[in-house]
């Protein structure tokens, strides 16, 4: 196990690595040099030249990674001058909003999707599997950002019944004092998750239902609702863990759309309107972080898929 | 979605299983294998259906339903459907069933270019590295890990500020985001093929790696590659569109479905839903048609092909 989790790790780093790789390429592929990508268009030759100078841009391209790297490990993500902030705080403040956002609904889509997967495994081809797959299916094929606005149509402008905007506090802490608001938010991103987890559990609950330990248990008479909970939910239950892991990048690009629509200042937000005056910190930056987020989300996934099932740690 | 994401393609297990690659169409008529593949199963004739209809709706539309696109105008601002403009007038005054066809256009013309430049790139990738193996076949798949590492849409969204967001410089930021599915997919299905008696026989014969990967290994993976080509159209539709919302999709004044949608939304308080249902029915019938479709060659072809 300890060789596995090792093993797993140097891949991440790997990949991390990967991922500083990438943003610094990036970086340097603004158009214009990064100086007057960072700095904007009015900057003038000599601030340019300075700003070279103090960033080290004019060492050589190898050093000025390593350079990087280092500022990264010391948490130094750069500078927004366009907020005038460092994108550490910038983070620092609305990372924990994003995280109320997508925490609850994640946690509520996983809970429904594996109960839903499974009803619908012992439902098979009967009419409420089929029902069930059609409306995951539309789900699925519904752009995310256009679900959240017939919520809002539909029970803010129309029933009244929900505010059409989520909490504009700089508390994250807002999410739950205020969760009126944030219903519809939190609604729109477990209709979209539910979609992926009860399929998934759906075919992975027909395969445990497969197994011979199933038809040994059936043999030995015990009952429906034991084997339900004994062999198929607990044989189901974990390539589930996998696919936690690897639902947080679509989680966190949903995120960046639920916080338009809904004008939640999390992190989205602030990468969206980073993105309109081309504040590149800031979108290099979210980039960096959401990466670690899903890369420690994998590893995390994958060490705890290993307890679970120790035939992985063989493979 | 997620574009989740964008979209990648989220209801698609990821199992790093490895599919029996089976040689293609062995033993079938290429006519009653192309009958089988677009007709054959259910899924498959509800996806061509209405393929042909959107096509036809987006390409063969504006000529039978004529309206004004070029000129704004001011006194049929935000109408709701009438006899003279079916779906109602948007905020610039243009019919929005035409606007609906038009937008088509530069959906499916967006996401078939970057599905299609995605496989061929991906499947090539793909090959080379799981035919390769070893170091490079760890090498070039790191770089497939961390791409995949970043949020799709964040990617997207970081390559459409830094490039342009020109039609063609959409159809190259969407494929570099897609290319990654198909690389995984036909990787895996090389690690297999690669050991199969006919790849031993031609490197015995002498054969080079190109040509091997290029005539052996890439056509039996091709089912696998076909597809996947299919879902990758929808996943590309629902990217665009998301990309579209966020104000970075084709430039005005070409129409297209996420900016009709992100327009649409501002007029929603003023009940104008014409200009949000009928664009969003629009990307759902159109990515539920590719999926369909792409389920169904699946079926046909018992080509393993979830990314």
């Amino acid at each position: 196990m300890t060789a596995y989790i090792a093993r797993r790790f140097a891949q991440s780093i790997v990949i991390l690595l990967g991922v500083t790789l990438l943003t610094f390429v990036l970086l340097h592929l603004i158009p214009g040099g990064p100086a007057r990508g960072i700095l904007g268009p009015r900057a003038t030759a000599g601030q340019i030249a300075a700003f070279e100078q103090a960033n080290d841009l004019n060492k050589s391209v190898f050093q000025q990674y390593v350079l990087y790297l280092d500022h990264l490990l010391h948490g130094n993500f750069g500078y927004s001058y366009k907020l005038n902030e460092t994108v550490s705080s910038v983070f620092a403040q609305d990372l924990p909003k994003s995280l109320a956002l997508v925490g609850p609904p994640t946690v509520l889509a996983l809970a429904i999707g594996v109960l839903l997967g499974i009803w619908q495994s012992q439902r098979r081809d009967k009419l409420d599997d089929h029902l069930i797959t059609g409306v995951g299916y539309v789900l699925y094929a519904m752009p995310d950002f256009w679900l959240a606005f017939i919520l809002i149509d539909l029970f803010a402008l129309r029933l009244f019944w929900l505010p059409p905007i989520a909490p504009s506090s700089q508390s994250w802490t807002a999410a739950f004092t205020d969760g009126k608001a944030m219903i519809l938010p939190w609604a729109t991103l477990t209709l979209v998750s539910i979609a992926v987890f009860s399929r998934y559990m759906r075919s992975s609950a027909l395969d445990a239902l497969s197994q011979d330990c199933i038809r040994t248990a059936q043999a030995k008479g015990a009952q429906r609702g034991r084997i339900l909970r004994k062999h198929v939910i607990r044989n189901a239950s974990i390539p589930i863990i996998t696919l936690i892991g690897l639902s947080i990048p679509g989680l966190l690009s949903g995120a960046i759309l639920e916080e338009v629509v809904f004008n939640y200042p999390g992190i989205g937000l602030a990468t969206y309107n980073a993105a309109l005056v081309k504040d590149y910190p800031i979108l290099l930056g979210t980039t960096l972080v959401f990466g670690a987020l899903t890369i420690a989300g994998n590893l995390v996934a994958d060490i705890a898929y290993a307890y679970a099932d120790p035939r992985v740690r063989l493979a | 979605m997620s574009i989740n994401s964008a979209s990648q393609g989220m209801l698609r297990p990821a199992q790093e299983e490895i599919a029996e690659g089976g040689e293609v169409g062995v033993g079938l008529h290429r006519g009653e294998l192309l009958h089988d593949v677009f007709w054959g199963g259910r899924l498959a004739r509800i996806g061509t259906t209405i393929i042909v209809f959107v096509v036809l709706f987006c390409f063969v539309g504006p000529l039978l339903y004529r309206t004004n696109q070029t000129q704004p105008d001011q006194l049929l601002i935000t109408d709701p459907p009438s006899s003279q403009n079916l779906l109602g007038t948007d905020g610039n005054g243009f019919d929005e069933l035409g606007q609906l066809m038009i937008g088509g256009q530069s959906a499916l013309e967006i996401g078939l270019a970057s599905a299609f430049l995605a496989s061929i790139f991906g499947a090539l990738y793909g090959a080379v590295a799981g035919y390769l193996g070893g170091f490079w076949d760890g090498l070039l798949m790191r770089v497939v890990d961390t791409m995949l590492a970043i949020p799709g849409l964040l990617l997207l969204l970081l390559l459409a500020v830094i490039f342009s967001n020109s039609t063609p410089a959409l159809i190259i930021i969407l494929t570099l985001f897609a290319w990654l599915g198909p690389a995984r997919l036909v990787r895996g299905e090389t690690l297999t093929l690669r050991t199969r008696e006919y790849v031993q026989a031609a490197k015995l014969m002498g054969a080079s790696s190109i040509r091997i990967v290029l005539r052996h290994i890439v056509p039996n993976a091709l089912g696998t590659i076909v597809v996947n080509t299919t879902f990758q159209v929808a996943d590309a539709i629902l990217a665009l569109a998301a990309l579209s919302f966020l104000g970075l999709g084709p430039p005005p004044p070409a129409a297209n479905w996420g900016g009709m949608l992100s327009d649409g939304t501002e007029y929603l308080t003023a009940g104008a839903w014409w200009l949000v249902y009928p664009a969003g029915a629009a990307i759902v019938i159109t990515v539920i048609a590719f999926n369909f479709l792409g389920e169904g060659i699946e079926e046909a072809l018992g080509a393993r092909a979830r990314s």
